[in-house]
Parts: C-alpha cells; sequence; structure tokens
C-alpha cells in the first residue's frame, strides 16, 4: 500500500481503492499508470448520501433501463455510459430502438403499383404501335385530343398522340423520359398516388395539389452499394414512392430522378453531392431541364440567403445534421413508412466502437469506405430534409415545361422566336 | 450554483461530499492527474475551483481548456464551463475585498480570461488543439471533459515541456473513446 494518508501519494501501478463503493457501482480508485498519471476512476459508490438507491434507480429506468421477467434489472447502454463509465457501451447498439420501429409496423403494406422508364416507343413507327404498344402506353382513342404529343389519361396509362409520330427518334427519347410509365415490374414502387386529395385542405379549396419531396442517395452503380430514391409527402409525412437498384448508373439515375420528380408535381429533389451525387444532379439540370432541386443556404446572424450549391453536401449516416433529424422523425413518429424493404434497413444501423451510426454490414470497414455505400435509410433522411422545407399543399401545378406538340408549346416557341428577331440588331434584319 | 431548479440556487461548494475531499489530498500530492467520472461529481466546479486557489499564488498562468472555447468560457452568471465557475466562485468569495481581492484593482475579468494584476497571475481558457497551449507556459492545465476533445493527443504532446517545467495537468471527463481514453489506460503508444 502506497497511498497512505499522509501524504496521498500515488506511485504503485495496481489499482488502490481509497473510497470503497457499494452495491450500486465502485467508489474512487487510483493508481500510477505508464505516462506517470494518477489514474483515477470515480464512481456513484464514492458519495452515497447523494447517489441514493431511489435515484439511481430512476435514471437507470430514465436512461433505457429494464425489468426483467426474472426480477433481475438490465442497465440500458447510455446509463452504463454516463454512469459506469462504460466508453464502449454504445458500440453494437441499435441506432432505431426496436420501439420506434414497431410504431411503423402497421403502416407497412404492399404498393398500389409499380412504374418505371421506357423509351422503348421512340424506336417504333405509327404503323408498328398500332400493332401492339410497351405495357403503361396506348395510343389515343378519337374522342381524344390526339394532337398533344405525350399526355396521361385516369387509369395512369400514357397516351402517345398523333405528334409525338411526327417526331424525330431522338426528339421521342427527350419525351419519353419525363414520364414514368406503370409496369408490373416497374422499378419503382408506388404508395401514394401524385393526383390524390391532400389530407386536410379546406373544401373551399377545390385545386389544391400534394407536395412532395424525393431524397436520394448515389451508389457507384457496380453492384457495390445501393442508390436510392424515397419519396415523402409533404402534408401527411408519409412514405409516397422508393427506388433501389444497386446496378443503376449515376447519369441514368439522373434521367429516373428527374422523372419521378414530375410524376410527383414537380418534387424538390434533394440529392447527395458527393462522389457521383454531382452527376445525378448535371444529368437532372443539363439533361432533362429539372430544376426544382433543394440548395444550401448560407445563414449568417441577420440574413439567411440562398446559395449556388445544390443538392446536400454529405451522405454519411454520421453527418448528425442530416441523421439526427432522420432519427428524431422515426422515435417522435413524425414519420410514416410503407415499405417493408425500408422500415427492415433501419434495425440494421448500430453504434461502432467510436460511437458513430453506421450501417452494421460496415461496423469493420473504414470511414471513407462507408461513405460510398448508398443506402435507403439515408434516401429516407434526405426526403425529410426537403419535406421540412415545403408546405402543406399547393394551389396549382408550376408549369415546368410545355409537353411538345401542344398548344402551349407552340406558343411558347412563338413566343420565343418573337423575342429573339425583336432582340436582333438592324442589320441582320 | 445549482442549475437543477432547486429553491437555493447559490450554496456554499460541498467540500464535506467524501470524495471531494479525497480528490483535493490526491490533486496536491501528485502532478498528473486522469479522472474517468461518473455524470453529476461536481468533477467540473472542483477543477475550477482548484484553478482558481491555484491562480491566487503570485506568477501562476492557469490554462483551462475544453472542445471549445464557448465551452471554455462558458457563463459566469449562470455557473457554466470551467472559466465561468471559477468567475462565478470569484464572485462569491465571502469577504474577499478584506483579503485583498477586489475587481478592478486586484484582478480583472476579461471574456476569456481572468488577470490578477498585483500577483502577476491569470488563468485563460483556450479551445482545444496542441497549437493552443504550445505558445503558452503554464503552471497548470486543467483539461474539461478530455475524451470529447478529438485533438487531446496534441494536447497532451504540446504540454509535456511545461510539465516537464513543474507545471499540473489535469485531466478530466466522462467516458468516450478517444486519446484521453487511451491516456488513462496506458494505451497511448498506440497512437
Amino acid at each position: 500500500m502506497v497511498a497512505d494518508a499522509k501524504t496521498w501519494t500515488i506511485t504503485d501501478p495496481e489499482t488502490q481503492v481509497l473510497i470503497p463503493g457499494n452495491e450500486h457501482d465502485i467508489g474512487l480508485l487510483a493508481r500510477r499508470n505508464f505516462n506517470q498519471f494518477v489514474a483515477i476512476d470515480l464512481g456513484m459508490g464514492a458519495d452515497p448520501d447523494v447517489f441514493t438507491k431511489d435515484l439511481i434507480r430512476s435514471e437507470q429506468l430514465r436512461l433505457g433501463g429494464r425489468l426483467l421477467p426474472d426480477g433481475s434489472f438490465r442497465n440500458g447502454w447510455r446509463f452504463r455510459k454516463e454512469y459506469l463509465r462504460d466508453a464502449t457501451a454504445a458500440a453494437g447498439q441499435p441506432v432505431f430502438e426496436q420501439e420506434w420501429l414497431d410504431w411503423q409496423t402497421p403502416h407497412l403494406r404492399d404498393p398500389l403499383y409499380r412504374m418505371d422508364l421506357d423509351l422503348s416507343p421512340a424506336g417504333l413507327s405509327l404503323p408498328q404501335a398500332r400493332l401492339g404498344l410497351p405495357e403503361g402506353f396506348r395510343l389515343p382513342t378519337p374522342s381524344e385530343p390526339y394532337a398533344v404529343a405525350i399526355s396521361r389519361d385516369v387509369d395512369g396509362l400514357v397516351v402517345l398522340g398523333t405528334a409525338f409520330w411526327t417526331l424525330t427518334a431522338e426528339a421521342r427519347r427527350q419525351e419519353l423520359r419525363k414520364w414514368l410509365v406503370k409496369k408490373a415490374e416497374g422499378r419503382i414502387a408506388v404508395w401514394i398516388d401524385p393526383t390524390s386529395r391532400p389530407v386536410g385542405l379546406p373544401p373551399s379549396m377545390e385545386s389544391g395539389i400534394r407536395v412532395f419531396a424525393a431524397g436520394a442517395d448515389v451508389g457507384e452503380g457496380v453492384q457495390q452499394s445501393e442508390t436510392t430514391c424515397i419519396v415523402l409527402t409533404g402534408d401527411t409525412k408519409e412514405q409516397a414512392a422508393e427506388f433501389g437498384s444497386n446496378r443503376i448508373t449515376p447519369g441514368d439515375f439522373g434521367v429516373l430522378m428527374a422523372a419521378i420528380c414530375r410524376f410527383y408535381n414537380d418534387a424538390l429533389a434533394v440529392p447527395v453531392r458527393k462522389l457521383h451525387g454531382i452527376t445525378v444532379i448535371r444529368a437532372m439540370l443539363e439533361e432533362c431541364g429539372y430544376g426544382r432541386i433543394w440548395h444550401e443556404r448560407n445563414s449568417s446572424r441577420t440574413i439567411e440567403k440562398r446559395a449556388e450549391a445544390l443538392g446536400w453536401m454529405k451522405g454519411e449516416t454520421s453527418d448528425d445534421l442530416l441523421f439526427g433529424r432522420w432519427i428524431t422523425a422515426i422515435k417522435e413518429h413524425r414519420v410514416t413508412l410503407h415499405s417493408a424493404t425500408l422500415w427492415q434497413q433501419h434495425s440494421q444501423y448500430i453504434y461502432d466502437v467510436q460511437g458513430r451510426i453506421c450501417h452494421q454490414a460496415l461496423a469493420g470497414v473504414s470511414v471513407e469506405e462507408r461513405k460510398r455505400h448508398g443506402d435507403r435509410c439515408v434516401g429516407g433522411a434526405l426526403a425529410w430534409l426537403g419535406v421540412l422545407d415545403l408546405p402543406l399543399w399547393r394551389d396549382e401545378k408550376p408549369k415546368d415545361v410545355s409537353p411538345m406538340g401542344s398548344l402551349n408549346y407552340r406558343r411558347e416557341q412563338r413566343g420565343q422566336s418573337t423575342q429573339a428577331q425583336k432582340a436582333a440588331p438592324w442589320w441582320s434584319k | 450554483m445549482d442549475t437543477h431548479g432547486n429553491e437555493k440556487s447559490i450554496r456554499p461548494f460541498p467540500h464535506d461530499r467524501p470524495h471531494v475531499h479525497a480528490m483535493t489530498d490526491l490533486w496536491l500530492h501528485n502532478q498528473l492527474i486522469s479522472i474517468r467520472k461518473s455524470r453529476q461529481m461536481l468533477m467540473t466546479w472542483w477543477g475550477a475551483a482548484t484553478c482558481l486557489w491555484d491562480v491566487l499564488h503570485p506568477g501562476k498562468l492557469i490554462v483551462q481548456q475544453s472542445k471549445k472555447l464557448e465551452d471554455a468560457v462558458g457563463n459566469e452568471w449562470v455557473g457554466d464551463g470551467p472559466l465561468g465557475r471559477t468567475k462565478f466562485m470569484l464572485a462569491h468569495i465571502p469577504g474577499k475585498s478584506v483579503i485583498g481581492l477586489v475587481e478592478g484593482r486586484d484582478y480583472v475579468k476579461r471574456e476569456t480570461h481572468i488577470d490578477f494584476k498585483q500577483l502577476g497571475s491569470a488563468v485563460v481558457a483556450i479551445p482545444e488543439g496542441g497549437s493552443q497551449i504550445r505558445q503558452k507556459t503554464a503552471s497548470g492545465i486543467f483539461s474539461d471533459e478530455s475524451n470529447f476533445q478529438p485533438e487531446f493527443g496534441d494536447s497532451y504532446a504540446a504540454a509535456i515541456p511545461c510539465i516537464r517545467g513543474g507545471a499540473w495537468f489535469l485531466s478530466i471527463s466522462t467516458a468516450e473513446l478517444g486519446a484521453a481514453h487511451d491516456l488513462h489506460n496506458d494505451q497511448m503508444a498506440d497512437r
């Protein structure tokens, strides 16, 4: 015994009990470590007058402790970390607790229908089309406005009008990129139709339409990680659609993402910006002309202004600004999930030994490796970020691009040519 | 200061709690101390009290380090953060004018430090990082919640010349993995 009461100098590498503990915790232990520090472990047993049995039990219950059927008590990992000084207590613990996910279980159901992009009619001629069109397409009946190139009927089928067959193959392909088509084996699962009436809309508002946000996490498209898109409604905050694939390339996904957003009443797209995300954003903007993409804001003490940076900067589960909000939304039952796959993926997230959130399949790999992993939960978190910025519903669907061949399209073309003529210098006329 | 909503929020420091007495004796007789503690053990208050006691001696530069400067500075009006608690206790020393502690004459409180002009001493709050300590020749270093400072390893390395010169080093934290955890558990060689 070196820690004598006269000097209190600790020189022994063996642990000395300076204040004994009790049945709840240690008291005060000290030893000299290799770095010549006195390493002191201080537990609740050192102060039994303050840390009474009742106080400790109330903290245990507050921090996730449970009374087991056999009468014993099991401490939650938070209590073990905060009060019993276990630095690795969080390792392996689920991020989304089972009770939070159990609340979602009654809402899980099969999708209403499935959709996908199909560009194959671009290569057909009108006589070939009359012999038969792919699933989800049809030709107009004589009573329908046949002059419009492409429209959607009340059953959700895509109608290819007479004007469509007058276009070149490339122009047809460009038009078809904007339209999702109902397919039995489609890759996009739809739970909520965009034409459904918003919940809570006053009866006086007849023209209100639902608003949506689509979050997208982008993988590499070489079967390493999943590229995902999750759509949430603005009014009820429930899952409207889901896409997930580990084979789609970022460029193709940008086209698909723009079509999903157009289908969902010009939804607010929230893709990630890191790595392949920038390819998705560029495809949406340049190839598809879809510009309703979430952008960052620059905040100062007095103002908050729009930044030019499109998309969310990261896509990692360790990013508390992104995933922390999603965890809170799931915990407080503010969001409703319909997809069993998405629901199941939530139970696969754990805390690693450093206390960071990670997918349990990735717990052993480096942080850099985790950054490349796309996932549906990250897609949901991004969509939630977009939903927080949206109103509950809108008055009218904003007109993005008029369908080629429609009356409005021809008016726009005429207007643009008139403007160009007026703007031209006098010598060119 | 007890901010837990009790009726009497400002009370004398509970020096009679058994571990507080023992910790003070340990600090008096050991230059380097690393404490891994449970929550609510009053250790940050105790650390601030030791800093205050030491800075009331001539020629002392005491450094209080936390993850961010705001954390280290805290708020003296509610007794938050190491420096905020030091300022709070300094403001509430009974009969301090009698023992020669008049604000403005004997000491000056600044945003990030307290200067004791007559004694030639000061207590300074700094954020985490080795470069923050490197430029100071400290007589004592109090690292609060050191397990939550990602750059604690650099801070400790930068503090070694001060330690060799006789400065005390006090690291206090609740449990978390990091350099301070490794220092406590003899695993610094792995870093």
